[in-house]
């Protein structure tokens, strides 16, 4: 039955995948464009809304069997298969190790979005054909005098060449550092682009009770509490260079935007001239905020410079506006208004001018966040009571459902865009995870607790 | 009973002509403890009895009122702002007693369910204490004493998924000041 399912849902990706495939062996390891989207639900015709209810039902049932972590959404976003060989480790004591390093590399693999990791204990040229693997990782750890050295080589599969080797050396503390930059590496000799690996994910925690903002490495790991406030603290975002976290707090008995130097323990008040804000955006370019303010009979949306601590409304009326998102260019942003009843997706120029609606399809659109490379919008929209995560082009059109179980929330993009950062409660209780852009490979990252309200990190400038 | 009163008899006499000897049975124990409570309470010091009580008195009878308001939270529907006719009941009350108790100053809290995001919900709280305080200023009450702030689905008042947890979070509550 599942077999012939996932027949179905392969059947309308397109031959281009040969193409891909044949661009692989011949080295031009470009990332294929997702262009083909397959499941515009909204636009198919009516005979043909029947074979998507089929296919949506068969994806529900899907991701129902499986355990705790994986949710197997429809991909259509094809990735590159990667060996991953179980690590060297000599004689030393490894006990503070807190997972393998093949374990980790895997993770960083499949959670790129670009690579599926095909794990192996050791060199089996058989099983990396067949899962057409043309690469494979593995490496050696080893310890001298406190200090561990990694050493990480990326191989041609049939070869056995090395393509590229990096070397590591750090406290053991600090391994997980070194193969999230090995990942990166590899993404950047085999893509040419800037991976995620070693980004970070701030978010919002319940500790004692109380919502605290926390950071922590982008797959979960190494969390570490920011506020310590014990009141609400919650709807954090990331300066471009990652020094600060800007974040909302109850903690004078209303919402008020506070920043909050990594390196410091103290919290700076911002605009104490508006007596109640929340929600702030970062513009990626110059650092500036867009945030909601609580205004006379809802909220409107203010532009406010941490700097200098000036700040102007840019979009007010008698209705609620919130969750403003900054273009990755700075020149535009995304907002909710409910001016329609319910709120939709807007954008609107810098300035505030130019408002245009973008969400036309659902009753409860909300919380929009721009793709990094400016194609695509995130967004979560509520229908028969379910919070559940789309993505669709910037006007607007082009929707894709990415998540099907429990409430979906707070999408963020990861900084090269190929994956997606969102809270759920399919578990039960709310709890951070990851996915492909197109919804496949959901993977939990957090896994206590509740937590909610993903943020993702900026890139740092330059290759690992 | 016959029997005890005898005894009773017999027991008193004992004590009061014999005290000086061995304590006789123990049935008779007039509860020594209970002596304490038929003296006399101390006499109040009777200067401050006449300014005290008034004062006291009212400033009990603010407690109460300012505890009536504070109880009343008014109740909306499911991602409404709209008063109910409910609402508008509980909110001519608490009108009656701004109107009377002109010192009271009043923050409305609006507040929502979990349920949506919570940055739109922080709106929809507003949403609810400005239509709580524009009730109250229609019906009479100085829009100057009157303040607002939206805690959204940050602060519920019960936990949990079921519509009963639901409904009682869907609210605008009240905190009351006294100003001199």
């Amino acid at each position: 039955m599942l077999f012939l399912v996932f027949l179905i849902l392969m059947l309308p990706i397109p031959l281009a995948n040969s193409t891909e495939a044949s661009q692989w062996r011949q080295g031009q390891l470009l990332p294929p464009q997702s262009k083909s989207r397959t499941y515009y639900f909204l636009y198919y015709p009516p005979m043909k809304s029947a074979i998507f209810t089929f296919l949506l039902l068969c994806a529900c049932l899907y991701a129902q069997q499986d355990t705790i972590t994986m949710d197997i959404a429809v991909s259509t976003d094809k990735t590159l298969p990667i060996g991953v060989i179980n690590f060297e480790l000599d004689n030393s004591n490894w006990s503070k190790l807190e997972e393998l390093p093949h374990k980790t590399l895997a993770r960083d693999f499949n959670l790129s979005a670009r690579f599926s990791a095909v794990e192996l204990e050791q060199y089996n040229l058989f099983a990396l054909s067949r899962e057409q693997a043309k690469h494979y990782v593995t490496g050696t750890l080893s310890m001298s005098e406190g200090q561990v050295k990694l050493e990480c080589k990326l191989y041609a599969a049939a070869s056995r060449e090395v393509i590229k080797g990096f070397a590591y050396t750090s406290s053991v503390e600090q391994i997980r550092t070194s193969l999230h930059r090995c990942a990166d590496n590899v993404v950047h000799q085999l893509w040419g682009v800037q991976g995620f690996a070693s980004t970070q994910i701030a978010w919002v925690s319940k500790i004692s009770g109380k919502k605290q903002v926390v950071i922590a490495d982008y797959d979960g790991f190494r969390r570490k509490q920011i506020t310590t406030h014990s009141s609400v603290n919650f709807l954090p975002a990331w300066s471009p260079d990652n020094s600060k976290i800007y974040f909302t707090s109850l903690r004078n008995g209303k919402p008020q935007l506070f920043e909050r130097h990594l390196a410091g323990t103290m919290d700076k008040l911002l605009f104490s001239q508006i007596d109640q804000a929340f929600g702030p955006a970062v513009n990626p370019k110059d650092g500036t905020l867009l945030f909601s303010i609580i205004g006379q009979s809802g909220a409107d949306i203010w532009y406010g410079n941490p700097q200098t601590g000036n700040a102007a409304r840019l979009i007010y009326t008698t209705n609620i506006e919130v969750s403003p998102s900054w273009s990755p260019y700075g020149t535009a942003f995304l907002f909710s208004s409910d001016k329609g009843g319910q709120p939709q997706i807007y954008m609107a120029l810098r300035d505030g001018s130019d408002v245009q609606r973008v969400s036309f399809f659902g009753k409860y659109n909300e919380s929009a966040v721009w793709s990094p490379d400016g194609e695509r919008i995130a967004y979560c929209s509520m229908d028969s009571g379910k919070l559940n995560i789309y993505t669709s082009g910037i006007d607007g059109n082009d929707v894709q459902k990415l998540t099907f179980e429990g409430n979906n929330e707070r999408p963020t993009w990861s900084p090269d865009g190929m994956a997606i950062a969102f809270s759920s409660d399919r578990s039960g209780s709310p709890q951070i995870y990851i996915m492909r852009r197109d919804g496949s490979n959901a993977t939990r990252i957090t896994n206590t607790g509740e937590n909610s309200s993903p943020v993702w990190s900026n890139l740092t400038k330059g290759v690992p | 009973m016959k029997t005890i009163v005898p005894i009773l008899a017999v027991g008193a006499t004992l004590v009061l002509f014999a005290c000086a000897k061995k304590p006789q049975p123990v049935e008779v124990e007039p509860p020594p403890p209970e002596e304490e409570y038929y003296e006399p309470p101390p006499p109040p010091p009777p200067r401050q009895e006449p300014q005290e009580d008034p004062l006291e008195a009212e400033r009990r009878r603010l407690e109460a009122l300012m505890n009536k308001i504070m109880s009343d939270d008014v109740y909306f529907e499911y991602d409404k702002a709209t008063l109910t006719s409910q609402a508008k009941d509980i909110l001519t009350e608490v009108g009656d007693i701004l109107k009377r108790e002109t010192r009271f100053t009043v923050l409305t809290e609006g507040h929502t369910d979990e349920r949506g995001t919570e940055s739109y919900n922080m709106g929809l709280g507003m949403r609810r204490a400005d239509a709580v305080v524009k009730f109250l200023t229609n019906y009479g009450v100085a829009s100057s004493r009157l303040t607002k702030v939206s805690y959204g689905e940050e602060q519920p008042k019960a936990s949990g998924q079921t519509e009963d947890a639901y409904s009682q979070n869907r609210r605008a509550a009240f905190r009351v000041r006294i100003n001199n």
